[in-house]
């Protein structure tokens, strides 16, 4: 009896305790290197606090997807022209 | 041994308590509230000449209030009116859909439906009999939800559609939902207790699922009640919805989408001219 007890705890403790973080992939994208990088429309750049986006036409847009709990951002250019300025 | 086996019983009996407790929160009966014209009452334009029964009359209803029973959430849905009640299986026909109505006429009644009803949460899909671009009527049904939030201390979530389109295209719809993207933002990045859902691409309808040029039929029916109900069941996350206003000025972003399953929000943004810092 005390076994097969154990062994359902031991089970329930197991899924219990699952990596909550399988489902929660970091931000995906092209890291860019430092400096700066003429970003291309379409094209996924992963960015970290402190990178910047420059425009570089009157008109330019992004779509950003921020992950919460510190797992970074991504950025794609969808119209116009810019930079992405690490340092 | 004895004192060994109260112990482990006492942890698989904390486990399935938990579980179930667990379970028991889906079964809390929310009280959701229909909100808007002949799309959420069900009135197509055959039944102004050749009108079928009232009672069974469903729009959307009936298929989201199917969806939420199948996935253990009790469903009151509520208004001062009912359609619907005859239909099989049977579902809560309550709801506040008024035939034929435009947004200021909905505006003038809210806080009266709020005050009635007493939702947890509201369903609003208005904007398709204004045939105009101005958005003045859900701006307003909006500051009444909230005056009676501030008055009754009671806290509403609004679900706001961007309307379903004409079975015609029509250009007054998308404008009017382009400017209806811009008011449910700004509210989203000030922490407002809505969300947006989006029955003019979201929903998917194509010619073959609407009665006529301005209602769904069934089949169209099905998709809007499936936005519904991936927005009724998605966490409000108050944190992600403000995040993207605290990386840019919130009068350069267009649109913010919060996805709970994966924990994100996207956001689409012009750049203003000094850049954007992350």
């Amino acid at each position: 009896m005390k076994n097969i007890l154990l062994f359902i705890t031991f089970s329930l403790l197991t899924i219990g305790c699952g990596d909550s973080g399988s489902n929660t992939p970091d931000a995906p994208g092209i890291k860019p290197e430092k400096g700066e990088t003429k970003m291309i429309l379409n094209k996924t750049y992963s960015v970290s606090p402190g990178n910047e986006v420059i425009p570089k036409a009157s008109k330019t847009r992004i779509k950003v997807t921020h992950l919460d709990s510190n797992r970074g951002s991504s950025v794609q250019l969808i119209e116009g022209s810019a930079i992405l300025k690490v340092k | 041994m004895k004192q060994h086996f109260k112990f482990y019983a006492l942890i698989v009996l904390f486990f399935i308590a938990s579980t179930l407790l667990g379970a028991s929160d889906s079964n809390t009966t929310i009280k959701i509230m229909p909100l808007g014209d002949s799309i959420t009452y069900d009135n197509s334009i055959a039944d102004l000449t050749d009108p079928r029964p009232i009672s069974r009359r469903t729009a959307y209803r009936s298929h989201l209030w199917y969806m939420l029973r199948d996935a253990g959430y009790g469903a009151d849905f509520v208004g001062s009116r009912s359609a619907g009640w005859a239909v099989t299986p049977p579902f809560d026909p309550d709801n506040e859909g008024h035939p034929g109505w435009h947004s200021d006429d909905i505006a003038e009644k809210t806080y009266d439906y709020m005050t009635h009803s007493t939702p947890d949460i509201v369903l609003l899909h208005i904007g398709t009999n204004d045939k105009q671009t101005s958005i003045a009527g859900i701006r307003t049904i909006l500051r009444e939800i909230d005056t009676y939030e501030e008055v009754s201390g009671q806290s509403v979530r609004v679900i706001v559609a961007l309307i379903i389109d004409k079975q015609e295209k029509n250009n007054i719809i998308r404008i009017f939902n382009k400017k209806l993207q811009v008011l449910l933002t700004s509210r989203l990045l000030d922490g407002d207790n809505i969300a947006i859902v989006d029955m003019y691409k979201g929903a998917g309808l194509i010619t073959a699922d609407y009665a006529d040029n301005l209602h769904p039929n069934t089949n169209g029916y099905k998709k809007m009640a499936k936005v519904w109900f991936n927005a009724l069941i998605t966490p409000y996350n108050l944190k992600l919805n403000m995040y993207p206003a605290t990386v840019v000025d919130k009068s350069y972003i267009e649109s913010v989408t919060v996805n709970a399953k994966t924990n994100s929000v996207q956001y689409i943004t012009a750049v203003p001219p000094s850049g954007i810092k992350f």
